[in-house]
C-alpha cells in the first residue's frame, strides 16, 4: 500500500483519513495532516492534476525571530503598504504544484499576488507587510506539503542578467534597423533603372536615414566606447577600425542625403554593426555560460537548513547562522547550502548542479557531501564541515576564475597580432585612399571605405576567445573544471599516460567481496568487526559500517596492522594475516578477524573498478603506467586484470622520479588529487580526477568531477578539437582577410559587398566554435 | 506611387509598436518561466470546492466578532 500525498510505501498502518467518503491511507502524521489541510481548503483537486507525488513534509518549526531577520534582509518594499519577496520552494515538480502553491497562498489576507516560476522552483508573493509576514507565508506552504526559504538574486548575477538584456535589446534594434535599411537600399539599387521619380529615390534615402540613426546612436555604442577606452590607454583594438568605418560611412551618407545626391551606406553600416553584434552577443553568451559553469549564482540553493538538537528538536535555521559542526537533517529533495558529511543514512544524491553529471550517486556515513548537492528520496543526518566562502564550490569557483583571468597563451597571440593586424589596416586603407585620390578622385573615398571595412580583423579577434569559451561550457557537461588559463593547450600534447590507482583507476571506496566463516554465525562476526572499526577512519574500515555494530570495550588501533577489542571479556582482532601470524587464502585484500588468537572468520575486500575503466584504457594515450602506492601485491593484480604496466609501493618521490625520468611535458598525470599533488604538478598536463572532497588541494590543469573515468578521454578530445578549431578560425579569417584585400584595393568590391563578407566571416568563426559546446558530439580520439 | 507616403509611416508605427512590445515584455520578466504558463492554463481556478472553502474561512473571522 502507498501513501495517498508522498506515494511512498506506508510502513507503519494507522494514519488514516476519509477523504470524499473514502478511505485513505498515509504513511505519517505529516503526509496526513498535508491532505486534511488541502481538503478543509478546498484544495483537493491537486490530487488530480498533479502528475508527480508530493514531497513527504518535515515538522520543523520556524523561528519567528529569524525570519523577521530574513524578511528585512530579502523582501524589497514596493508601494507604502506592499512588499515583494521571491521564495525558493523545494517540492515543486510539476504544473499541479505550482496551481496548489498559487492557491494556497492567495487566499490569505495580505497577499496580493502569488506567481510560481515553475522552470526555476520559486515564487513570487505580493503582500501587505502590515497583515501578514514572511513566518506566516513559510508557515501555510510547510502546511500545503512545501518547504521554502526566501531568496534573492546575487549582485553579480542581477548586473549580468541587467547586461544582457541591454545587449540583446541592441542586437535587435541593429537587427530591426539593418533589415529596413536594407529594404530600401534595394529600392534604391534597383531606381538605377531610372524607374523611380527622384523626390521618391530622395525620400527613401531620408527612410534609410531615419532608420540608422537608432544603430549608429544605440547599438553600436558599445564599439565607440570600447575603441575610446582603448585609444585612450593608448593602445589600439578591434573597435577603432570598426568605429571609424561606421562612423566615417554614416557621415558621408548623412552628407550625400543633404547634398541629394551620391552613394548613401546606411544599409551597408546598419547591417554591418547587427552582424558584429551577433557574434560578440554568441561570444559572451558563451562566456557566461562557462563562467557560471561553477558559479555559486546559479545555484538554487536554500537559505533555510533543518538544525536537529541534541533533544532531537528540529528548526528550520538561517544558512548564514549555521556553522561549522552542527548537526543537519538534510531533508529529502532539498538542495544542500553548505558542505558536510554524512553521519547517518544511505541514500542517493545528485550533483547535477556541480558536475553536470545527471546520474544519482550514492552515499553513505563518513561521505562528503558539497553544497549544491541535491538529497534523493531518503533523509540523511549531515555534520556542517564548512560554511559560506569555505565551501568547496566557492573556493573552486575563485580558483577558476583566477584561472581565467590570467589569459591563455593563444588568446595573448591573437590579442597582440589582431593588434598589429589593426594598425596594418588602418594604414593599408589610408594608402589605398591616396593612391585613388590621385588616380581617379571619385572613386577613392568608396575604395577606401571597402578596404577598411573588408580587412577588419573581427574574424581574427573572435576566433581564439570564442573557441576557448565554447569549450569551457562544453566541458562543464564533462564534468569538467579548467583550473589553469593553458590547460586546453596543455592537454592536447600528451602522448603518454602516468596515472594512479586507488581512488583514480578505482573508485577508492573498499568493499567486502567474500566471507569466509560458519555460515550461522556471519551475522554476529559482522557485528564484531564493526564494533572494532566503529569510529576508525581508515578506509579499510568504512565497508564495515552497513553492518549492526556490537559495542566492545577496550578497543585499539595498530597502524597498518589492524584493531583489537574486548567482548565479553574475549579479546578480538581484525586486522591483516601478517599481523596475526596467518596464512591468508588465494587472492590478496583479505582481513582475518580472531577470537583470543583463534581464526573466526575472513573478509577479502576490493576496491571497485570506476565505471567506464575499460573503455577509457583503450582511448587514453599509450603507452599508459600505473604508479601506486599500494601493496605491489594489489597492483601487479590490478595491472594483470586490465593488461597494463605498473608498479606498486611506490613513494610521492619515487613517483615523481619515475616521471621526470620519461618525457614529463606531454605525459598526462591522472590522481585523485591527495597524495599524487607532486606528480600532478609537475606533469605536463594533469587531470585530477576526485569525488570533490579534495577539490581546492589540487595542484593540476583540470578537474573532472563525473565518476565516469571515460570522461576523461572526452576531455582530451575536448582539449584537441579546441586547439583544431582555433586554427581552423585562425586560417580562415587570415585567408579570407588576404584573399579580399587585393580585390577591395582595385575596386572590384563595394563597400556593401566588403561588410556583407566580413561580417559572415566572423558569423562562420563563431558557429564553427560554437560546435565545442557538445563534446560528446566529438567522436573519439584514440593517440596514433 | 504615392501611396507609399502613407504605407511608409503606418509601416514605421506598426514597426516601433512591435518594438517596443517586444522590448516590454522581455523587461517585465514575460520570457522568465517558459514552462509554467502551459501547465497554468490547464487548472481551473474556478473549483467549487475551493470557492466554498474560501467563502467559508472569510467568514469565519467576522462570525467571531
Amino acid at each position: 500500500m502507498n501513501c495517498y500525498h508522498c506515494e511512498l510505501p506506508v510502513l507503519e498502518s494507522g494514519w488514516e483519513l476519509a477523504l470524499e467518503g473514502k478511505t485513505q491511507h498515509f504513511c505519517c502524521g505529516g503526509c496526513l495532516a498535508v491532505a486534511e489541510h488541502l481538503h478543509t481548503q478546498g484544495l483537493t483537486q491537486y490530487y488530480q492534476i498533479r502528475q508527480s507525488p508530493g514531497l513527504k513534509p518535515d515538522e520543523a518549526t520556524v523561528d519567528e525571530q529569524d525570519m523577521a531577520l530574513l524578511e528585512s534582509r530579502f523582501a524589497r518594499t514596493m508601494s507604502a503598504d506592499e512588499s515583494r519577496i521571491e521564495l525558493a520552494v523545494e517540492g515543486i515538480t510539476c504544473g499541479g504544484c505550482a496551481w496548489l502553491i498559487e492557491h494556497a497562498l492567495d487566499r490569505l489576507e495580505g497577499v496580493s499576488l502569488s506567481l510560481v516560476n515553475l522552470a526555476e522552483h520559486r515564487v513570487r508573493v505580493h503582500y501587505q507587510p502590515t497583515r501578514i509576514n514572511l513566518a506566516q507565508l513559510i508557515q501555510t506552504l510547510a502546511e500545503a506539503g512545501y518547504r521554502a526559504s526566501p531568496w534573492a538574486a546575487s549582485e553579480q548575477a542581477i548586473a549580468a542578467k541587467k547586461k544582457r538584456q541591454s545587449d540583446l535589446t541592441r542586437l535587435i534594434i541593429a537587427g530591426i534597423g539593418a533589415m529596413q535599411a536594407m529594404m530600401f537600399a534595394v529600392a534604391l539599387y534597383a531606381s538605377d533603372g531610372a524607374f523611380i521619380e527622384y523626390h521618391h529615390e530622395q525620400l527613401f534615402r531620408w527612410i534609410s536615414l531615419t532608420v540608422s540613426i537608432p544603430v549608429m546612436l544605440y547599438s553600436a555604442v558599445p564599439f565607440y566606447r570600447g575603441a575610446y577606452t582603448a585609444l585612450k590607454a593608448r593602445r589600439i583594438n578591434m573597435d577603432v577600425p570598426v568605429s571609424t568605418a561606421l562612423i566615417i560611412a554614416w557621415l558621408s551618407s548623412l552628407l550625400h542625403v543633404f547634398q541629394g545626391s551620391g552613394e548613401v551606406y546606411f544599409d551597408s553600416v546598419s547591417m554591418f554593426a547587427f552582424f558584429l553584434l551577433a557574434g560578440r552577443f554568441l561570444e559572451a553568451s558563451m562566456q557566461r555560460r562557462a563562467l557560471s559553469a561553477g558559479g555559486l549564482d546559479r545555484l538554487p540553493l536554500p537559505t533555510l537548513m533543518t538544525r536537529v538538537d541534541e533533544r532531537g528538536h528540529r528548526e528550520r535555521l538561517d544558512v548564514d547562522r549555521l556553522q561549522v559542526g552542527d548537526p543537519l537533517l538534510w531533508q529529502a529533495g532539498e538542495y544542500l547550502a553548505v558542505d558536510a558529511v554524512v553521519v547517518e543514512g544511505e541514500g542517493q544524491i545528485s550533483q547535477a548542479l556541480l558536475t553536470g553529471e545527471s546520474d544519482a550517486i550514492a552515499v553513505m556515513p563518513g561521505q562528503t557531501v558539497l553544497a549544491g548537492a541535491l538529497n534523493g528520496a531518503t533523509p540523511l543526518w549531515i555534520r556542517v564541515t564548512a560554511t559560506g566562502e569555505n565551501r568547496a564550490v566557492a573556493q573552486l569557483e575563485n580558483r577558476s576564475a583566477q584561472a581565467q583571468k590570467e589569459r591563455p597563451r593563444a588568446l595573448r597571440w591573437a590579442e597582440r597580432w589582431s593588434g598589429r593586424f589593426v594598425v596594418f589596416q588602418l594604414l593599408t586603407a589610408g594608402g589605398s585612399y591616396l593612391t585613388w585620390l590621385a588616380l581617379d578622385p571619385s572613386k577613392a573615398f568608396e575604395i577606401g571605405l571597402a578596404v577598411l571595412v573588408a580587412t577588419c580583423p573581427c574574424a581574427f579577434a573572435l576566433a581564439a576567445p570564442t573557441a576557448l569559451a565554447a569549450a569551457r561550457a562544453g566541458g562543464h557537461r564533462l564534468g569538467m573544471v579548467l583550473l589553469s588559463p593553458n590547460a586546453l593547450e596543455r592537454l592536447a600534447q600528451v602522448n603518454r599516460t602516468v596515472t594512479d590507482k586507488t581512488g583514480t583507476l578505482t573508485l577508492g571506496r573498499p568493499t567486502i567481496v567474500q566471507t569466509l566463516c560458519e555460515p550461522t554465525e556471519q551475522s554476529f562476526y559482522e557485528s564484531i568487526a564493526a564494533g572494532l572499526e566503529q569510529g576508525m577512519s581508515h578506509p579499510l574500515a568504512r565497508p564495515f559500517s552497513e553492518f549492526q555494530a556490537l559495542s566492545l570495550s577496550q578497543v585499539q588501533a595498530f597502524q597498518g596492522k589492524g584493531v583489537q577489542g574486548e567482548y565479553n571479556g574475549q579479546l578480538w582482532r581484525l586486522g591483516s594475516p601478517a599481523w596475526q601470524s596467518l596464512e591468508a587464502p588465494e587472492g590478496h585484500g583479505w582481513l582475518a578477524l580472531t577470537e583470543n588468537n583463534l581464526l573466526k572468520a575472513w573478509f577479502q575486500l576490493s576496491d571497485p573498478d570506476r565505471p567506464g575503466l575499460a573503455v577509457a584504457l583503450g582511448q587514453l594515450p599509450q603507452p599508459i603506467q600505473v604508479l601506486s602506492g599500494d601493496s605491489p601485491a594489489a597492483v601487479e593484480d590490478f595491472c594483470k586484470r586490465h593488461g597494463l604496466a605498473g608498479q606498486g609501493g611506490l613513494s610521492p618521490e619515487q613517483k615523481l622520479n619515475n616521471l621526470v625520468s620519461g618525457d614529463p611535458e606531454h605525459t598526462l598525470a591522472l590522481g585523485d588529487g591527495i597524495n599524487d599533488a607532486p606528480l600532478l604538478a609537475r606533469a605536463g598536463a594533469s587531470i585530477a580526477l576526485t569525488d570533490a572532497s579534495a577539490l581546492t588541494r589540487a595542484q593540476c590543469d583540470a578537474l573532472v568531477i563525473s565518476q565516469d573515468l571515460r570522461s576523461v578521454p572526452q576531455v582530451l578530445t575536448l582539449a584537441r578539437k579546441t586547439q583544431q578549431i582555433i586554427r581552423q578560425n585562425l586560417a580562415w579569417a587570415i585567408g579570407y582577410n588576404a584573399s579580399v584585400l587585393p580585390l577591395a584595393m582595385v575596386g572590384w568590391l563595394p563597400a556593401w559587398g566588403a561588410a556583407l563578407g566580413m561580417s559572415l566571416s566572423s558569423l562562420l568563426v563563431v558557429f564553427n566554435a560554437l560546435r565545442l559546446r557538445n563534446p560528446e558530439g566529438l567522436g573519439s580520439w584514440t593517440s596514433s | 506611387m504615392d501611396i507609399i507616403l502613407a504605407l511608409i509611416p503606418i509601416s514605421f508605427i506598426l514597426l516601433i509598436t512591435a518594438t517596443s512590445i517586444f522590448l516590454w515584455a522581455m523587461k517585465s520578466g514575460q520570457y522568465d518561466d517558459l514552462e509554467g504558463p502551459a501547465h497554468r492554463i490547464l487548472h481551473d481556478d474556478d473549483d467549487p470546492a475551493h470557492q466554498a472553502a474560501i467563502k467559508n474561512n472569510k467568514d469565519t473571522p467576522s462570525a467571531d466578532d
